[in-house]
Order: C-alpha cells, then structure tokens, then sequence
C-alpha cells in the first residue's frame, strides 16, 4: 500500500532536522550530497524544501558551513555539527529511542 | 556564479518571484543556496530531459518558499487607516466649507467621532486631534470678541453702561491675540503632521 503523503509530511516534520544532524554527526559534508542522500531516504518531498531546513540550522547555531575549492566548479558549501548540534543529536537520539518503541508497541498491539 | 541552463534560470526567477514574504536577507540566501544546487546537479546534465529532471526532483519553489517561511510568524496586516484618513481630512476640511455652514458642522462632527472611535491613535494622539479640530472655533472667538472689542472702542466710546463685550485678551495689544492665532494654526499643522505620520507603519 502507498503511503499518504499528507501523512508522510506530517511524520517528517520535526525529524529531518534530526536526521540532518544525524547525517553530520561523523564527518562534514557538501550541501548539495547531504540534500540528495536525505531526499533519496524519503525524509523530504522535495529536494529544495531542505535548504530551508538547513538555513535554520544554521540559524539556530546546531550547524556550521565552511566554503571550500572545488575542482569540478565554484567553491562548495560544507556542513558540520557545531556541539550544540552535538548535544541536540544526543537528546534526539535518546528521546527517539523511548517514542519510537512506545509507538512501536502501542501501534503493533492495535494492528491484529 | 551563473547557472548554465535556462530552465534553471527560470526556476530561480519563479522562486525569486514567489519569496516576497521572507525577510530579503532570508530570500538572499535561500537563492545562493539553490543556485548552488542547480550548478552542481547540472554538472552532470547532458540534455534537456536530464534538466528537467533535475528540477523535478528540486521541487516547486512555491513549497520550498512554504518550508522557508514555515518558522515566521504570520504576516502582520497593515492596520486599515481609512477611518483616520477620513477624520483627519474632515476635521482639516470642516472650516474649508465654512460658507455651508450645516455641512461644516456635520463634517466637524463625524471627523472628530472618527477621531475618538479610532483604534490606531492612542489617547494622547486623539487629545492632540483635539488641535486642530478646536483651532478654526478659537480663531472665530478670539477673532470676533477681539475685533468687537476693538470697534466698541470706537463707536461707544463715551457712552454709559450697555452691554460690554470684553476681549478675551487685552485688546490694548492686537498682536497678543494675533500671535496666539499664530500658534494655535501651527500647532494644528504640526498635529495633523504628527496624527498622520502615525498611521505610516
């Protein structure tokens, strides 16, 4: 069965930012790879509705961008957690862990 | 930095069309961010199929728009200024139709109700409103008692008792009054400047 994108929307708002931060937790990375590896995973319905996403993280001081040379074009926007993005990926984590298992059980249970 | 494909340039022309509502310095940079998009992923577009693709997968800039403006609070009406337009120009109009005197005196009335039903002006600006709504009846006052009592000088002069309208202010003086005259239209213009320049936000 599809899933309803109305429904999709909704479950992914206020988890991409999270998995973006996810995304980075390791190592930077270009803004153009880590838009499409987030699109490819479904976390997003467009490609473009990320850089929105991204701004605010930088806004909100959870990310850092640096430009660097590139040998194929123009200079390149990378992405790297900042510690507050740090903390805030550890406190998602930690609360993603207890809700997606209450829903888990809740959601199973109901299901015959 | 120029984006090598038309179709692209105008997608950011759509997007540059549609993101009037965010903060300019917001819409600058979701614009930077998106070019550098499209120049990376049309690197390796070999034809117009490929672009076409490529912008698919972009999305609509309507909804990238949506997202970018998602966290901003809702946009805040301008407050509606017709009914202190309509105050200002009839209280300043009322004494224009002064050879009319009924309609002067129903303008003056519905301007300065205008005045003190407004939701924009505080009380202070409706007291201030006050000038130059009171400002044209003071000229007539001062200017009558004050040119009576000039003229009776002259033409009772002489005579015993008799009703004696006195000059609201020395009348040795005409331009005592004159100057309050002075001041008082001074102050009405810089009040009309002060109430107007309020609604402009």
């Amino acid at each position: 069965m599809e899933s309803d994108p109305a429904l999709l929307n909704q479950l992914r708002r206020g988890v991409v930012e999270f998995c973006v931060l996810a995304l980075l937790a390791d190592d930077e990375r270009y803004g153009y790879d880590l838009v499409v590896a987030l699109a490819d995973a479904g976390m997003v319905a467009s490609q473009g509705s990320l850089y929105p996403v991204l701004a605010r993280l930088r806004r909100d001081g959870l990310v850092d961008t640096t430009w660097r040379e590139s040998l194929e074009g123009p200079p390149r926007r990378y992405y790297r957690l900042t510690a507050a993005g740090h903390a805030a990926l550890d406190s998602f984590r930690t609360a993603w862990a207890q809700f997606s298992a209450s829903v888990d059980r809740i959601v199973r249970k109901a299901t015959p | 930095m120029n984006v090598t494909h038309p179709l692209a340039e105008a997608w950011l022309a759509r997007l540059a069309a549609v993101s009037g509502r965010l903060p300019a310095d917001r819409a600058a940079e979701l614009e930077a961010d998106l070019r550098d998009h499209l120049v990376a992923a049309l690197a390796g577009a070999a034809d117009e199929d490929a672009v076409r693709r490529v912008l698919a997968d972009l999305g609509e800039p309507e909804a990238v728009v949506a997202e970018a403006a998602s966290d901003l609070p809702p946009a805040r009406q301008a407050p509606d200024v017709r009914r202190e337009v309509a105050a200002l120009v009839l209280i300043v109009g009322a004494p224009v139709l002064l050879f009319f005197p009924p309609l002067t005196g129903l303008a003056w009335l519905v301007g300065v109700v205008l005045l003190w039903t407004s939701r924009v002006w505080t009380v202070g600006d409706k007291l201030l409103g006050m000038v130059p709504a009171l400002t044209p009846a003071a000229v007539v006052v001062l200017g009558l008692t004050n040119w009576t009592a000039a003229s009776r000088v002259v033409v009772v002069e002489g005579a015993e008792g008799g009703p004696q309208v006195g000059p609201l202010l020395p009348e040795s003086d005409p331009t005592v009054w004159l100057g309050v005259l002075a001041a008082l239209v001074v102050a009405s213009v810089v009040a009309v400047v002060v109430l107007a320049r309020r609604l402009r936000r």
